[in-house]
C-alpha cells in the first residue's frame, strides 16, 4: 500500500472490514486536530498491515479479521489514546482547540457521572419502595396498594381506601417483589458496566 | 475459599502485576533496540504470555512519550506504510536503572521471605 487512505485489499469483504475499522477509529478521534488524527490512523494502519502480513495463511478477509481481533475493538483503546493526545495538547505551547476539547471532555464526563449517580440513586430508592409496599400490603391489606384517584391518577402507597379504587389487590405482593428484585439486578449490572468503563 | 474464587483472585493479581510492570518491560525492550509499535507489542506479548488487546499499549506509549522517557520518529519504508519507531531517552534509561534496582531488591526480599 502506498497511499495511507486506500485499502490494500482486493476482496470486497476485507476492504469493508478495513474501511469500517478505520472509519470507527476516525470517528473516535473527532476531538483531535487533523495532524493528531492522521498520526493515530497511520500508526494503526501500519500495525494492522504488519499483523496481516504475519498471518500468512487464509484469505484476505480471515487474515484481516484475525489482525483486527488481535489489535482490539477501537472503543476499547482509542478513547484512552485520544485522551492522552489531548493531554499532549495541554503542554506549554498547546493550541486553544486542544485545551477546549480537553476541558469539554472532562466537563462532560463529570456531568455524565453526576447524572448517572442521580438516576441510579433514584432507581435504588424506587426498588426499595416497591419492596416496602409489597411487604406492607401483608400487614395493611386495605390501605396499602396501587390505587386510582377519583380523577384517574395512579398512586402506589398508603391511602384512605374510601376515596380511591384499588387496582392490583394482593397481586401487589408478587408484582412488587419481582419489580424490586428486577430493578435491583438491572441497576447492579449498569453500575458494574459504568465502573469498569471508567476504570479503563 | 473455592477453587474458582482462588483462580479469580490470582487472575486479578496477575493482571494488576502485568499492568504495573508494563512500563518497565517497554523500557527494557527499547533499551535493547529501537522498535516500532507492532514489533514492540509482539515481543511484549510473548514475554508476558498474555493475550491482551494489542491496541491497549498505544495509549501507554503516548503517555511515555509525553513524560519524555521515550522518543519517536516516523520513517518512510521502501515498501509498505511508514513506521513510527520508538526509542528510549536518557531520562528513560535513568528511570529504567532505578526500576531495575528496585525490582532486584524486591526479588531479594521475596527470596529471603521464602527461605525463612
Amino acid at each position: 500500500m502506498t497511499n495511507a487512505e486506500s485499502s490494500p485489499f482486493t476482496q470486497k469483504q476485507a476492504q469493508m472490514l478495513w474501511s469500517g475499522y478505520m472509519h470507527q477509529v476516525g470517528g473516535l478521534c473527532g476531538s483531535l486536530d487533523r495532524r493528531q488524527k492522521a498520526d493515530i490512523l497511520a500508526e494503526l494502519k501500519a500495525h494492522l498491515l504488519e499483523s496481516y502480513i504475519q498471518l500468512d495463511s487464509g484469505d484476505e478477509e480471515s487474515r484481516i479479521s484475525a489482525a483486527i481481533a488481535k489489535l482490539g475493538q477501537p472503543e476499547d483503546f482509542v478513547p484512552l489514546w485520544v485522551e492522552e493526545r489531548l493531554l499532549d495538547g495541554a503542554q506549554p505551547g498547546s493550541t486553544t482547540r486542544n485545551l477546549y476539547f480537553l476541558l469539554r471532555r472532562n466537563a462532560l464526563r463529570g456531568v455524565q457521572q453526576f447524572a448517572f449517580s442521580i438516576l441510579v440513586g433514584f432507581g435504588y430508592m424506587l426498588s426499595f419502595y416497591f419492596f416496602i409496599m409489597a411487604v406492607m400490603k401483608i400487614f395493611f391489606p386495605v390501605n396499602v396498594g396501587l390505587y386510582l384517584s377519583p380523577t384517574g391518577i395512579p398512586f402506589l402507597g398508603y391511602v384512605d381506601a374510601n376515596e380511591f379504587r384499588e387496582v392490583l389487590g394482593y397481586w401487589l405482593i408478587p408484582i412488587g417483589l419481582v419489580t424490586a428484585i428486577s430493578l435491583q439486578l438491572l441497576l447492579n449490572g449498569l453500575v458494574k458496566r459504568w465502573v469498569s468503563r471508567f476504570r479503563r | 475459599m473455592q477453587n474458582d474464587d482462588l483462580e479469580k483472585q490470582f487472575e486479578k493479581w496477575q493482571l494488576q502485576l502485568r499492568k504495573g510492570v508494563l512500563i518497565y518491560m517497554v523500557l527494557v525492550e527499547l533499551d535493547q533496540d529501537e522498535m516500532y509499535g507492532y514489533a514492540l507489542i509482539s515481543s511484549l506479548a510473548k514475554k508476558l504470555e498474555t493475550d491482551m488487546a494489542e491496541g491497549t499499549i498505544y495509549p501507554l506509549l503516548n503517555r511515555m512519550v509525553r513524560s519524555e522517557i521515550v522518543t519517536f520518529d516516523w520513517r518512510i519504508m521502501e515498501s509498505g506504510p511508514a513506521r513510527k519507531y520508538y526509542q528510549i531517552s536518557d531520562s528513560g534509561r535513568e528511570l529504567l536503572n532505578r526500576m531495575h534496582d528496585y525490582w532486584q531488591s524486591v526479588n531479594i526480599s521475596l527470596q529471603g521471605s521464602k527461605d525463612d
